[in-house]
């Protein structure tokens, strides 16, 4: 062992009892020095790597070549240079090394570089610590953004009840304390209302229930749905609005056909979009309804495309998905599809949106998380 | 005396145009009642009574509901605000809503053409209230 430069005893004790591989190297790349430490972590005497170059152990070309290019930037820069190595060899496991390369002078204020140290540490167990954490860090983040959700959807219901089911109640207490004031001839016209409230309080208590079931619902049944027959048997159920309002389809279903979905879903969800689309249509032209699929990385797009009266969305995009929010004045509109469609596609992962043109249509692009 | 000679009733709700008729006839006033199923509508009419300068058809109040289709109470105050300084009288607005959310309620107050919220059901004492007010402010 060359350990000439080494002018006192307890250097050399340090040294060898490093936990971090410490290599001299001349400028050949050939190991003029070793600590034990390669002892531990190779189980070979420092004496076998002394004189051999870099090249020699039978390493993957990809480390010697980074290992050689940093060395080479190091005596050229006459820096230090810290770098993060992944070592695999097919007898070892992969391990990762924070490897330190520091040019060596020829004398104390030297400008010559004569060779270079390398203090090599194993930071695998750091780095996958590292990769853990990150992982986890993650993980809490979609569960927060999870919480997040949850949370609008538990305001905007707490919203709804504050709203939906109270309008009902309201004009039914209002209409009882006008019964007891008017007088006996004015009461059956007040009994008419009074029936006609209580039948809208039922009806929004059935529309919250079936929206509460969606959000409740945990594990879907879920099978493979064939778009174009779902269509075929959704246009049927529909066959004498299609006559009546010479509404025509042009379907591409041709990127993807077939989706897993829940099937009750996904039938209420295409048939919400293509009653709207009818519903809403404009009274100077027939209505086309362009559905097409598209394949993303993570899901699928279905688009769904009418030429209608569309929505001025600059006025009412806040609440087209909420619960009996109608925009158009429509005597039949209760506010209901777009509020369910939406719980639908979210409680299965997915986003709807909407893009619309005032008297050109509208666009709904609902994505599927896979 | 000044007395209400117009009501504006603007909300989709028909129970609600109906009782608010029914609570004015019952407390003898002779004031009239006009309804309009969103705001829309109201701003329509306004609009083309400013062009005509009807000013006897402006009401003194206007019952204004939040949640209607087509244009709802907060865009129908965006849009009286432009008309106000056509119309050129004081009109009190009211608004009234069944919604108990703090949030429409301190919006509400915010504005001040708004000059309370009501939630519904709407009663005789209310509008007791509001001639009461309309009054004291005439005499003022």
């Amino acid at each position: 062992m060359n350990l000439s430069y080494l002018t006192e005893n307890y250097f050399s004790v340090l040294i060898n009892n490093n936990p971090d591989l410490i290599c001299r190297y001349n400028l050949d790349k050939r190991i003029e020095f070793i600590n034990n430490t390669v002892t531990k972590v190779r189980g070979l005497p420092p004496e076998y790597y002394i004189g051999k170059s870099i090249f020699e152990f039978g390493y993957t070309p990809e480390f010697v070549e980074k290992f050689s290019q940093t060395f080479d930037r190091c005596v050229g820069d006459k820096q230090n240079i810290q770098i993060e190595m992944l070592f695999q060899k097919e007898d070892y496991p992969i391990k990762i090394f924070l490897i330190t390369f520091v040019p060596i002078f020829d004398t104390i204020l030297g400008t010559e570089v004569i060779g270079v140290f390398s203090v090599s540490r194993d930071i695998t167990k750091e780095k996958n610590l590292e990769i853990e954490l990150q992982k986890q860090l993650e993980e809490h983040k979609i569960l927060a953004q999870r919480i997040i959700k949850k949370a609008n959807k538990l305001q905007n219901f707490s919203y709804i009840v504050s709203h939906n089911l109270r309008s009902p109640l309201a004009s039914i207490v209002g209409l009882m304390e006008l019964y007891d004031a008017v007088k006996e001839e004015d009461r059956e016209e007040i009994i008419g209302m009074l029936r006609l409230s209580v039948e809208r309080l039922s009806q929004t208590v059935i529309d919250l229930t079936e929206a509460i079931q969606i959000n409740q619902t945990f594990d879907l049944k879920i099978e493979t749905v064939n778009l174009k027959k779902l269509l075929t048997h959704i246009q049927e159920s529909l066959y004498l609005t299609i006559q009546e309002t010479q509404t025509s389809f042009e379907v591409d279903f041709s990127a993807c056909e077939e989706i897993h979905y829940h099937k009750v879903y996904m039938e209420s969800i295409l048939q919400n979009l293509i009653t709207n689309a009818i519903k809403y249509r404009h009274p100077n032209r027939k209505p086309i309804i362009q559905l097409k699929t598209m394949i993303l990385e993570n899901g699928v797009l279905l688009t769904c495309q009418d030429n209608g009266i569309g929505i001025d969305l600059e006025r009412h995009k806040h609440k087209i998905f909420g619960l009996h929010k109608t925009f158009h004045g429509n005597q039949d509109a209760r506010g209901v599809g777009l509020f369910i469609t939406k719980n639908q596609i979210e409680a299965m992962g997915g986003t709807i949106d909407v893009e619309s043109e005032l008297g050109e249509g509208t666009k709904f692009t609902i994505f599927f998380s896979l | 005396m000044n007395s209400i000679n117009l009501f504006y009733v603007i909300d989709d709700d028909k129970v609600h145009q109906f009782t608010i008729k029914k609570i004015i006839e019952y407390a003898q006033m002779t004031s009239k009642v006009m309804c309009f199923d969103n705001g829309e509508h109201a701003i329509v009419f306004l609009t083309q009574l400013v062009k005509e300068n009807q000013i006897d058809k402006y009401p003194e109040i206007i019952l204004l509901d939040i949640n209607m289709p087509v244009m709802d109470g907060w865009e129908f105050l965006e849009k009286y605000v432009l008309l106000k300084p056509k119309i050129g009288k004081k009109v009190l607005i009211y608004m009234v809503s069944s919604s108990n959310n703090q949030e429409d309620m301190d919006r509400a107050k915010a504005i001040s053409d708004v000059s309370d919220y009501i939630v519904k059901p709407i009663t005789k004492e209310h509008i007791g209230k509001m001639v009461t007010y309309f009054q004291n402010m005439q005499i003022n």
